[in-house]
């Protein structure tokens, strides 16, 4: 490793500090180490002036901007809230049902919403009826956390580290699907079954649910409707882009485009719900990472993994989900998708598939391992504490950890038989 | 390691209007509803601001309040104690 290269590294390792501990917000950490990139890449000649526009992949951020629009805009219909609230009222005041039916809507939501406002969501209504039926509001809402990390692992726009994978790699939404959806969806029960062992104790007595009207929360039908209708355009147009032959982004800009015109939702209100700490974060990481790329350090690291694989992939493959995992247990799974990408790129397999699945699988089960592991365990932790709870460490860690494991552990099995890595 | 996790906690507060946002809409389907009123210092008591102000904090009032809704709803709408 030469000085300049080693000069990068440091930028890359005090920038994840920075993200880990929260010393400055995650936005400000990844911009700081953007500009530091920017100015040691300029001065060292690693990139010109010029290049350093294409170190950051617009694609990407397209894709989530336009992601995040059309769903902030349908958010506001109620069309989620009456999903959750059908919820509670087919529980029929079971508490297991209750348990799974959340635990799954959860997983389900957060399939489409991104993660914070799922879990913001999910956590009012588990919060709200847990009161209702005077229950204890940790299970319900820990399950919820934990379920909305695991939900979306299976769709191109899930997370924002699956959208970062499948641009870089060209797996579209239909390949996510087909490569990944069969291991979610056993994930899910996996999961279930693992957080009701451990919760089992704690989900109190079954009492009758107060009659309601899931339908009183949607206030203008006509508004309902339509984002409805777009969800539905939305989705269908991601099945078919690949036979369109445009990239996901276009679809998801050009629906954003005809929400914010259709909606007659102001669109200056509609911009300020946006995560722009995400979008930030995201763009001076771009950089971070890009100015590692181009010292040649991460095609090293390529090497070097290949090698201690012995140019063995269903050790590449085990060695890549296991390490995403644990190191997005740690720090922000869009961080370690930017840093595996390249090196991912870098290892020329027979077997491509097999490693980005197992990029995409690691990347975003590490995410609630620990309260530190995600924005989902911090604001779920958060919420409960506004509520009167107090969740520790050590308590959240035996849950969350172990679930990680239990999901990790499967995923290796499935990438292993799936890709048929065995023999 | 708690007084670490502490310390990150504090740092990583974040906000969470949604999720108040949120509730107040599945409270007012399925919990117990909540209104907020605007109330203006009495005009005859502007040497009290401080003390009006701190009355949104002031669980006794609260409690006041409450009771005087309770009243006006069973006098306005009949209802028998």
């Amino acid at each position: 490793m030469t000085s300049e290269s080693g000069i990068f590294v440091i930028i890359y390792l005090l920038t994840l500090l920075l993200v880990a501990t929260e010393m400055v917000p995650m936005s400000v950490a990844a911009l700081i180490g953007a500009l530091l990139t920017i100015w040691f890449g300029l001065s060292y000649n690693i990139f010109s002036y010029n290049d350093m526009a294409s170190l950051i992949d617009l694609k990407v951020i397209g894709l989530l901007l336009g992601t995040m629009i059309v769903l902030e805009v349908t958010y506001r219909s109620g069309i989620f809230h009456l999903i959750a609230l059908y919820t509670i009222k087919l529980s029929r005041g079971d508490p297991r049902l209750l348990f799974a039916i959340t635990s799954f809507t959860a997983a389900g939501v957060s399939m489409l919403l991104s993660d914070s406002t799922a879990l913001l969501m999910m956590a009012a209504a588990v919060i709200t009826i847990s009161r209702v039926m005077e229950y204890d509001p940790t299970p319900y809402f820990i399950s919820a956390a934990i379920m909305i990390n695991l939900g979306g692992t299976s769709t191109l726009i899930g997370s924002v580290s699956n959208m970062i994978i499948g641009v870089e790699s060209g797996l579209g939404f239909t390949e996510f699907i087909k490569y990944l959806t069969p291991c979610e969806f056993a994930l899910w029960v996996l999961t279930l079954l693992t957080l009701y062992f451990l919760y089992r104790p704690r989900l109190g007595e079954k009492k009758p649910v107060p009659e309601f009207n899931p339908w009183e929360n949607v206030r203008d039908m006509r508004f309902f409707t339509y984002s409805a209708l777009l969800l539905v355009i939305f989705i269908g147009l991601f099945l078919i882009h690949e036979s369109l032959n445009i990239g996901p982004e276009v679809i998801a800009l050009g629906c954003a485009v005809l929400a914010l015109a259709v909606s007659g939702i102001d669109p200056s209100e509609v911009f300020r719900s946006l995560d722009w700490e995400t979008i930030f974060f995201l763009s001076g990481f771009f950089f971070i990472v890009g100015g590692l790329e181009e010292t040649g350090l991460l095609l090293q690291l390529s090497q070097g993994i290949f090698n201690i694989a012995g140019g063995n992939i269903l050790l590449a493959v085990v060695l890549t989900l296991w390490l995403s995992g644990l190191v997005s247990a740690i720090v922000s799974n869009i961080a370690v998708a930017l840093t595996f990408v390249p090196v991912i790129k870098g290892v020329h397999s027979f077997n491509p598939v097999a490693l980005w699945s197992a990029l995409v699988l690691g990347t975003n089960l590490g995410g609630a391992a620990t309260p530190m592991s995600g924005i989902v365990c911090v604001m779920a932790l958060n919420a409960l504490k506004r509520e009167g709870v107090d969740v520790s460490f050590a308590d959240f860690t035996k849950v969350g950890g172990l679930t990680t494991l239990v999901q990790l552990g499967f995923s290796t099995l499935y990438v292993i038989l799936r890709f048929g890595l065995v023999g | 390691m708690s007084k670490v996790w502490d310390w990150i906690k504090a740092r990583r507060e974040r906000n969470l209007t949604k999720y108040e946002e949120a509730k107040k809409d599945f409270e007012r389907v399925i919990g117990r509803p909540s209104i907020e009123i605007v109330l203006e210092l009495p005009p005859s008591m502007e040497d009290l601001k401080a003390e009006f102000q701190s009355l949104k904090d002031d669980e006794e009032f609260i409690s006041e309040v409450v009771k005087l809704a309770e009243r006006y709803l069973r006098s306005k709408y009949g209802r028998q104690e």
